[in-house]
């Protein structure tokens, strides 16, 4: 009899850690029991994490948005790509309404670095795992958020698409140093070296270089648009956001003499993305990857 | 008497008004000439030169004098006279040596009104932004003459120009968070700064510019026998009323103009008065002129400045005004309240 | 100004048992209705948000907290209490620093924030965020904001009465110095990192958004300290509204009352603002509001205004956090809003009549 009871015993314990099952996360901001497989993750930065939740094939229930008067919250980079019919809206990246989590009842909250002073809060809710995006590549924290929802074979294609797509490069470019590029942002009076999509990422995957005026500049500084023809190299790729009219806002920039005298320009090397299309996650590493394969390797390409 | 006053005045030639006009002439030519110099890159000065007179569109140096430094210059030139004028008639309607449009809400009520109608009423178009401009410094006129009943003496005037500032910067900053698209696009706009895409602004409200400079100058003798006081100017058959209406129209006009193109840019209206007071006294035609000149001067400077302080950032030149504006205010303080 | 002139007895409440005073029964029950108001706002604070629960509900909850389920519990205690109490202890505390700063100076339109505390106080709580991020660790940040909010108010002090005391510099004096600081902030505020930034907005706005239980300690150890040495005050505030001359016949000097009353002033409101950020208006409007009931008599004005100062700002919290749900606007700025043009009627009038 005892055997019998031992057995059931065994059994009951075996489900019940099935039911449960939880996990132990460990990175540089500390270590956090999560679930398995969670049901609900609530993710505190839409352009990085929401997307690559949704890369994932897991549907997040909350995530932070945008907000533009009177419309209805932007979840940008997911909403023209994906079905966010049942998104929920949590607040702003700055500021999420802990309550309107609360409402949700997540079992797994993600978020980035800077919202580290949210953890305390947040905590009491569910588990809230902090990831590092600034300083980490996207591969390595859209592994950790692979791991951590359970989907490690889906990350592991994207990782496959990605690597192949750079052998590709390599193989048609031999000497990918030799090409140099410029990512940037114009704006009306100023400009910003700034790579969205992960381009900065790929273009350092890729070993391609960069101008010497690139080099010695600082990124997240406004600079002066008469810097531009120290930015000129082989090609140069701008972003325009679709919600602020900020192309035609720098037309005349780009029709004046200034513009117009640019190496990159001159020879149809100039691109100019709509920033949204591609985001900070593995899909927006695979586009920008197909991007500067198609521009630089897949045509007649002019180097200075 | 009275003739006997005119007499002099008529039988001497000015001169000495006269060369500090010039003066201040050669002044303004220096530094937009260092204003063109100045910059990301420094330019010598034959390249402007030529850049100016024999314009050679090959030359990388001089295309970037001819299409963004020399608007930046148009821009300053404009502003600083338009800020200085509305400053002298500001100071003298109320009585008061320490208003100014910046301290008074009218330049942020301005530029609230100008957010929100970008925000509101995309469908207007920009050729409408000066009118919204207009309205919103009328507004914040109105409301700091309601607060302070406009004679009762220096403090309360500026107190109620601060807190109506506080209130409309308040709810421009709710406008931004609200919309936060928005806060991009607008947040060097509103601490004050001039940028080569800002000519293009400028000819909207040129029109309004040149009409309320003529103005101005209309008002030159209501303004001077004003100053000899209320009862006396009323003696003289000056409608007193007609003339505060109409000077706080010009002031609105004039700054809702500058808001428009560079944003609310302050302290050049308070500065600028009390210097051309030092060089200038008892005629306000001479005192229109001197600050014209003078805010120019003050404006490119500042712009220079802001160019060059801190390198390679580029401040908003509404913040070295500020820096340089109120410690002559606080000064100003100091040395006149008792 | 003219009031409606109640028959007012004086009631004696006696306090242990040789302490008693004389209060005006009406100034007592002006008190008591705000009070209980303030109680209500906070159990209508409690109640609304994303989770909705009924004023009772609420009510239960905070008293019974072992009885109901474990979810809403979290909601009220941790959620909301803190950003509510810090919310109404900050008011206090502005509303009180706003009835000394109109006093001292017989300046209607003096506010706290004119002096440079929040000024100073903001520009070194950006400097320290935008500039040099992660010098100094999170929570001593509001310690350094009031140590910067000091060292400000301390030079528009000194500036300004370097030639003998007068209100009117100093409230001057402290514009202009505003002014510069706030020329500083902004140069900060566009040229940090925009993330950095619009964290610094939401801060400078009046925000309560990181409340905690720790901070309601130290605002209430704040309060009640400055708050009551304020209220114990309140015959020198009387007779300093009179002028100089009065108040001197009547044996207050005004060389030592004024630093030491702007002293007060100071610590309140650099302590609030190292904890909420900046919550402007309410400095300026609640006294005008608490004058209304109880004129100038300090000793009732001071707890009054306290009590509305603290109705106001959790009204302003609990309407910038719902109205646009899940997007959170700031006290400050809500007050602004809902407080501007009241005032500006309110001060029209007062002309007038």
């Amino acid at each position: 009899m005892f055997k019998q009871l031992a057995v059931v015993c065994v059994g009951l314990i075996g489900f019940s850690l099935q039911a449960g099952e939880v996990q132990t996360f460990e990175n540089q901001f500390g270590k956090v029991d999560v679930p398995v497989t969670p049901e609900c993750v609530v993710s505190l930065h839409d352009f990085s994490l929401t997307i690559q939740l949704f890369e994932l094939g897991v549907r997040p229930c909350g995530s932070v948005a945008r907000k533009r008067l009177w419309s209805d919250a932007i979840f940008r980079g997911v909403q023209h790509r994906f079905n966010t019919e049942g998104l929920m809206y949590v607040g702003s990246h700055k500021s999420p309404d802990e309550e309107a989590i609360a409402v949700l009842e997540p079992d797994l909250i993600v978020g980035l670095s800077y919202q580290n002073k949210f953890k305390a809060k947040l905590d009491q809710i569910a588990p809230v795992v902090i990831l590092a995006t600034k300083d980490k590549p996207i591969k390595e924290w859209a592994r950790q958020l692979a791991e951590l929802t359970g989907k490690s074979a889906r990350f592991e294609d994207q990782q496959k698409e990605y690597d192949w797509i750079i052998g590709e490069f390599k193989r048609l470019v031999p000497e990918p140093e030799k090409i140099t590029v410029t990512t940037l942002e114009i704006y009306e009076d100023n400009f910003q070296l700034i790579g969205r999509g992960g381009l900065d990422e790929v273009i350092a995957d890729m070993g391609l270089s960069r101008p010497q005026g690139y080099l010695e500049a600082k990124k997240g500084i406004n600079y002066s648009l008469e810097r531009i023809s120290d930015m000129d190299a082989d090609i140069i790729i701008d972003s325009y956001e679709p919600l602020l009219d900020s192309r035609e806002d720098t037309a005349d920039f780009r029709n004046s003499a200034q513009w117009k005298n640019l190496f990159a320009v001159k020879n149809n090397q100039f691109l100019y993305l709509n920033r949204s299309r591609y985001g900070d996650s593995m899909g927006g590493l695979i586009g920008s990857a197909y991007l500067l394969l198609s521009h630089i390797a897949e045509r007649d390409f002019k180097k200075q | 008497m009275l003739n006997k006053v005119e007499a002099h005045s008529m039988s001497g030639f000015p001169v000495a008004r006269l060369s500090g006009v010039l003066l201040l002439l050669l002044a303004v030519a220096i530094a937009a000439f260092l204003h063109l110099s100045l910059g990301a890159k420094s330019i010598d000065w034959v390249t402007i030169w030529q850049a100016l007179f024999e314009y050679n569109p090959l030359d990388m140096d001089q295309v970037i004098i001819r299409e963004s430094r020399q608007a930046r210059l148009i821009v300053s030139v404009v502003v600083g006279a338009s800020l200085a004028l509305a400053g002298v008639i500001m100071q003298a309607i109320s009585s008061n040596p320490l208003a100014d449009p910046g301290l008074l809400g009218i330049n942020s009520g301005a530029a609230f009104f100008v957010v929100a109608s970008l925000l509101f009423f995309p469908m207007f178009g920009q050729d409408y932004l000066p009118v919204f401009a207009f309205l919103g410094a009328a507004f914040a006129a109105l409301l700091v003459i309601l607060l302070s009943g406009w004679e009762q003496g220096s403090e309360r005037l500026v107190l109620a120009g601060v807190v109506v500032t506080a209130l409309f910067s308040a709810m421009t900053a709710i406008l931004l968070l609200i919309d936060q698209q928005g806060l991009e696009k607008l947040r060097h706009w509103l601490t004050g700064a001039i940028g080569a895409s800002d000519l293009k602004k400028l000819q909207w409200v040129y029109p309004y510019l040149i009409f309320a400079i003529v103005c101005c100058f209309t008002l030159v003798r209501s303004l001077n026998a004003f100053h000899l006081g209320e009862r006396v100017a009323a003696s003289l058959g000056v409608n007193v009323l007609l003339l505060k209406v109409s000077g706080l129209a010009l002031v609105v006009v004039l700054s809702g103009c500058v808001v428009t193109v560079a944003g609310p840019i302050g302290f050049v209206g308070l500065v600028v008065p009390h210097v051309a007071r030092l060089l200038v006294r008892n005629s306000y035609a001479w005192l229109f002129l001197y600050s014209l000149l003078i805010g120019t001067l003050l404006l490119i400077l500042s712009d220079i400045a802001a160019r060059i302080v801190l390198r390679p950032y580029e401040i908003n030149t509404g913040i070295i005004t500020a820096f340089v504006g109120a410690p002559v205010f606080i000064a100003l303080v100091l040395r006149r309240m008792k | 100004m003219k009031q409606k002139q109640l028959p007012s007895r004086s009631v004696r409440i006696k306090l242990f048992s040789r302490m008693s005073f004389y209060a005006r029964s009406n100034d007592v029950f002006w008190l008591l209705f705000f009070g209980l108001l303030l109680l209500f706002m906070l159990l209508w604070g409690a109640a609304i948000g994303s989770y909705q629960l009924s004023i009772l509900k609420s009510w239960q909850i905070i008293i019974a907290p072992e009885l109901a389920p474990e979810k809403l519990v979290r909601v009220v205690w941790e959620f909301r209490l803190p950003r509510l109490l810090v919310a109404a202890l900050c008011g206090a505390a502005l509303a009180i620093a706003g009835v000394i700063l109109q006093s001292i100076t017989r300046n209607a339109l003096a506010s706290p924030g004119l002096i440079g505390v929040e000024a100073g106080a903001s520009a070194t709580m950006l400097v320290f965020v935008v500039i040099v991020p992660g010098v100094i660790p999170v929570f001593l940040l509001p310690v350094f904001a009031m140590i910067g909010g000091f060292i400000v108010a301390s030079c528009v002090w000194l500036l300004s009465s370097l030639r003998g005391y007068s209100p009117i510099r100093l409230v001057l004096v402290g514009v202009g110095i505003t002014s510069m600081l706030s020329a500083f902030s902004e140069m900060l505020i566009t040229y940090g990192d925009i993330d950095l930034v619009e964290s610094a907005l939401m801060w400078l706005g009046g925000s309560l958004h990181q409340a905690s239980w720790p901070q309601v300690k130290v605002m209430m150890f704040w309060l009640l300290i400055a708050g009551s040495l304020a209220w114990l005050c309140f015959r020198q505030l009387n007779l300093l509204i009179l002028g100089n001359k009065v108040a001197f016949s009547r044996g207050v000097d005004n060389r030592k009352a004024v630093p030491f009353l702007l002293l007060l002033c100071v610590a309140l409101t650099s302590a609030s603002v190292a904890t909420a950020g900046t919550l402007t208006f309410v400095g300026l409007i609640a006294p005008h509001i608490a004058r209304r009931f109880c004129a100038n008599r300090h000793g009732a004005l001071i707890p009054l205004s306290a009590v509305i100062g603290a109705c106001l700002v959790v009204l302003g919290d609990s309407l910038g956090r719902s109205v646009f749900a899940p997007l959170q606007l700031p006290a400050g700025l809500v007050l602004v809003l809902i407080g501007a043009p009241y005032f500006i009627v309110l001060i029209s009038r007062l002309r007038k009549a």
